[in-house]
């Protein structure tokens, strides 16, 4: 015996129906994330290499509470930091770039932390701005908000992705503001979707789409021009928030 | 026990020590952590150094691609 199902309507038989209609029917089929350098007005982005893990040692060392939300660190020994440079900036599953905030007269100083797109579905056109460890000389840093502006511009202008996604421990409080000043919109929290660290843990995603981008580089374009701050460095004005 | 299962049990409290030589080390409880610990124990007890193109997850996936990979650089090794 078998049940007889109805016959689809001609709109449920329709491609385009799967979508919710909110969204383009066609989409640029997005491209992989290379290691090329990425260069700002505040900062530079160089693809992490293991050569890098010498000059960031200083920095992950004394600051072990930079780690604290990290899937991995602190590090007792510059031994296992170095592997652990090497591994990510040798994974095919990441693209990490290390960060150079600019000295005075523009030219790259040094390296400062580091960020990258993970969990990429190119089928989706889909990634994630994440992996990121700046500890705090450079956390909170104008040049902090241009390195991750500048990767959101080149995932959804150069490599044509839908949709970057961002998520952090729910009690990271920092990545949170960070990600909702960027104009992440927040989408929900996963319940202990992850083991980090041998203890499982929650997420609160958030996410930022092609369509909202445009106008989230404008703000943030603004709030980076060099009038928006003062002799020494302040802003003059907040970066303004997605309406 | 041989050199590479000695370093995965000294390595992570989770693996079974009868794990099979081609079962993914990471989806058996290897975490990126114990991953780091491998690699220095692998280094110690197996008495190499590996150079930094060969440090990537998917060389120390299981036990027969963590062989291969020691093989692979003990006949690049031994050619030099």
């Amino acid at each position: 015996m078998f049940v007889e199902l109805p016959e689809p309507s001609t709109e449920t038989s329709n491609l385009a129906s799967y979508g919710n209609g909110k969204f383009p029917k066609t989409l640029k089929a997005a491209r992989p994330p290379r290691r090329i350098p990425i260069r700002g007005t505040h900062v530079t982005l160089e693809p992490l290499t293991a050569g890098h893990a010498e000059e960031l040692w200083l920095l992950a060392s004394a600051f072990p509470d930079s780690w604290r939300y990290m899937p991995m660190g602190p590090f007792d020994c510059f031994a296992k930091f170095m592997i652990y440079t090497t591994l990510i900036a040798n994974s095919q599953d990441e693209t990490i770039w290390c960060v150079r905030p600019h000295g005075p007269h523009g030219e790259p100083g040094h390296a400062a932390g580091w960020l990258g797109l993970l969990n990429t579905h190119l089928a989706n056109a889909s990634t994630e701005l994440g992996n990121i460890w700046f500890p705090p000389p450079f956390a909170g840093t104008t040049a902090a908000t241009e390195a991750k502006m500048r990767l959101l511009e080149y995932a959804f202008e150069t490599l044509a992705f839908f949709r970057v996604a961002w998520k952090c421990h729910p009690l990271n409080a920092n990545s949170r503001h960070a990600a909702e000043r960027l104009g992440f919109q927040y989408e929900g929290t996963s319940r202990g979707n992850l083991i980090i660290k041998s203890a499982r843990r929650d997420s609160a995603h958030y996410s930022l789409l092609a369509e909202e981008w445009p106008a989230r580089r404008t703000a943030l374009q603004t709030w980076l021009a060099p009038e928006n701050f003062d002799a020494q460095g302040h802003q003059k004005h907040p970066l303004v928030r997605p309406g | 026990m041989d050199g590479i299962r000695a370093a995965l049990q000294q390595s992570s409290l989770y693996l079974p020590e009868d794990i099979s030589e081609e079962e993914n080390l990471f989806d058996a409880g290897l975490s990126s952590f114990d991953l780091i610990n491998l690699i220095m124990s692998l280094e110690e007890i197996c008495a190499i150094e590996f150079p930094l193109d060969a440090m990537r997850r998917e060389n120390f996936a299981t036990i027969t691609k963590i062989r291969e990979t020691i093989s692979a650089l003990r006949n690049k090794t031994a050619a030099l």
